[in-house]
């Protein structure tokens, strides 16, 4: 046999799981914000929390007085590209999965928690919870949170 | 001639693929949320009657000058619905406040609608 035969026969298969690994995707993959999640305007009172859920309705328990002042309550949007598995909100990063508004100007704070999630389509929506302290000190809060697509 | 080596890069090329993470990506949205200062009560007022015009789902309340507008605790209309507890937030005139809250949906569709004025009674704590 022709040692250069011998010595050429594997590399057509190696060739092809080169190939094969190298392929790139067939469509993006991608995650990017496209609203911010909002809690709106309210009137501490003696504390409570308000609770946006995934379709932006607005909702309260204790003391805590909502108002329309400055613009409605809206869910958080992210517009998602992909063949999407699985979404990791803040409460499934293991840890307390607690996010921390700080108000705009000073050291108060309040936790937001309890994400829950919407996806249809490539529009996924984000509400949560916020907690608000007794005579919580009026301001604007704001904060960051991160959220990951996973895809196949 | 079989390649003997044939299987061995199909395996090769299993064994990677599946030893690839799965790909994610992660976004970061921002979160926001406005508390409004509650208004100290300098003067208890109880059925007070005001002037309401209703706009647009919005209530503007004109109430006499004098002291702060305090807490609205509650507001009847005619229509007889939408009693909750709002914040008030003065804003412009001192004489005036522009009330938004809860109740202010049940007074969507007044008659007439989005506009006009209405004599109602309210009850400040």
């Amino acid at each position: 046999m022709n040692p250069l035969f011998i010595f050429l026969r594997p590399w057509p298969t190696l060739a092809l799981a080169a190939c094969l690994l190298g392929a790139p995707a067939a469509q993006a993959q991608t995650i990017t914000s496209s609203g911010a999640l909002s809690f709106g305007a309210f009137v501490a009172g003696a504390g409570g929390s308000v609770v946006v859920d995934s379709s932006g309705s607005r909702s309260k328990t204790g003391s805590v007085i909502p108002v329309l002042q400055g613009g409605s309550a809206t869910a958080a949007l992210f517009t998602v590209t992909g063949t999407v598995t699985s979404i990791t909100l803040p409460s499934d990063q293991g840890g307390s999965g607690d996010v921390t508004l700080t108000r705009d100007g000073g050291v108060e704070t309040m936790v937001v928690n309890a994400f829950t999630k919407s996806l249809s389509g490539q529009l996924l929506q984000v509400g949560a919870k916020l907690t608000v302290g007794a005579a919580q000190p009026p301001g604007s809060y704001t904060g960051t949170f991160n959220v990951t697509a996973n895809f196949e | 001639m079989s390649n003997a080596f044939a299987p061995a890069g199909l395996l090769l090329a299993g064994v990677l693929t599946a030893a690839s993470p799965a790909p994610a990506a992660t976004a970061q949205g921002s979160v926001g949320a406005t508390v409004i200062a509650p208004v100290s009560v300098m003067d208890t007022w109880a059925d007070l009657p005001v002037a309401v015009s209703v706009f647009g789902g919005w209530v503007r309340l004109v109430m006499p000058p004098a002291g702060p507008p305090p807490l609205l605790s509650s507001l009847s209309t005619p229509l007889g619905e939408g009693e909750a507890a709002v914040g008030v937030a003065p804003s412009g005139d001192a004489s005036a406040a522009d009330v938004q809250g809860e109740f202010a949906t049940s007074l969507s569709s007044p008659s007439p609608s989005n506009g006009g004025s209405y004599h109602v009674t309210v009850a400040f704590n």
